[in-house]
């Protein structure tokens, strides 16, 4: 939370000549990845909506903002024997800054989960631009381990599309 | 008799060890030393055909403030229903009125309207405030009524001993 605080006040020194913001609705596909601290933990495919919000403060810096419904699913088991299937649905507020190059977006930021899981991490993001549309890939590396005893890393692509 | 000598015994210990809290009363008085100060009147030129304006953009990201003016007038009256988010708007009111002020070199804004648009999302916040009015020029700040001993410059009733 404190590098958050300190990436935004930094933000504040920035010659910041704010532009329009832009929002819009994502969908991504995910696979959440498990460090095997407990037992045999593996990841399935899970999904994730979400709205987004960004505003170039420079011509090479963006701000953005999103809140995201994500459900994850996995199994647990011993050796190569899965026995045990769950999964859980939890919110994702992730706040990024990002460098612009381009339609090349590369963002870095940390994101708060709230919910069946309460979690807090680093994310990685590139997003490409293509008018209203957005396709990108990101990474959460999550450090709860209070759900299998395993942190989680969270891999996701997604389809975003600016409504306004 | 010992169970007569004892319960006398109790009673009387019990009499004694009782709690006992005395009350008095009294009256304070609160002296305070108020200052009454007569009102105070200024001799204000208004030029109706000099229009002065001032705008101020604000940019927030959740509760930080990414962008805005540092400068602020003080003492103004902006008619913002008081509240927690009423003073972002108060701010950006009152950096547009410094605006105003020190660009036209006046006093005063006489007659000022306020322009307030906010943009509200989830995560941003944009407040832009344009204020207008006339240009008010002070020329003289007097007392109305009496006073003892008078300025040189005063226009009111003099009271004499």
């Amino acid at each position: 939370m404190k590098k958050i605080i300190t990436i935004i006040c930094l933000m504040t020194f920035i010659g910041i000549q704010a532009q329009d913001i832009q929002g819009g609705l994502k969908l991504s596909v995910n696979l959440p990845m498990f460090s095997g601290d407990v037992d045999n933990t593996k990841g399935k495919v899970g999904y994730s909506i979400g709205y987004f919000e960004s505003m170039m403060l420079t011509n090479n810096i963006a701000l953005e903002g999103e809140i995201n419904y994500t459900h994850v699913a996995y199994q647990l088991g011993q050796g190569d024997d899965f026995t045990f299937e769950d999964d859980i649905n939890f919110f994702e507020i992730p706040l990024m800054v990002k460098y612009v190059s381009n339609d090349f977006h590369i963002g870095g930021g940390f994101q708060y989960c709230l919910g069946s899981v309460t979690d807090f991490g680093p994310i990685v993001d590139l997003t490409y631009y293509n008018d209203n549309l957005r396709f990108g890939a990101r990474a959460f590396l999550g450090s709860d381990k209070s759900l299998t005893g395993n942190s989680m890393t969270n891999i996701s692509a997604y389809i975003g599309i600016v409504i306004f | 008799m010992k169970k007569t000598f004892l319960f006398f015994s109790a009673l009387s210990v019990l009499i004694m060890t009782s709690c006992k809290s005395t009350l008095a009363s009294a009256t304070s008085t609160p002296l305070s030393v108020t200052e009454n100060i007569r009102p105070l009147d200024a001799d204000i030129t208004v030029d109706t055909k000099k229009e002065i304006s001032g705008q101020s953009k604000t940019l927030y990201f959740l509760f930080f403030r990414l962008s805005g003016d540092s400068k602020y007038a003080e003492g103004v009256d902006y008619s913002t229903k008081s509240g927690l988010f009423s003073t972002k708007v108060s701010r950006a009111k009152a950096a547009a009125a410094y605006k105003a002020v020190k660009n036209s070199g006046c006093d005063v804004i006489v007659h000022p309207n306020y322009e307030v648009n906010i943009e509200d999302y989830v995560f941003f916040k944009k407040i832009q405030v344009k204020v207008t009015g006339y240009a008010g020029t002070i020329n003289s700040i007097y007392q109305r009524e009496y006073c003892s001993p008078c300025s040189d410059n005063y226009k009111g009733l003099e009271i004499k001993n």
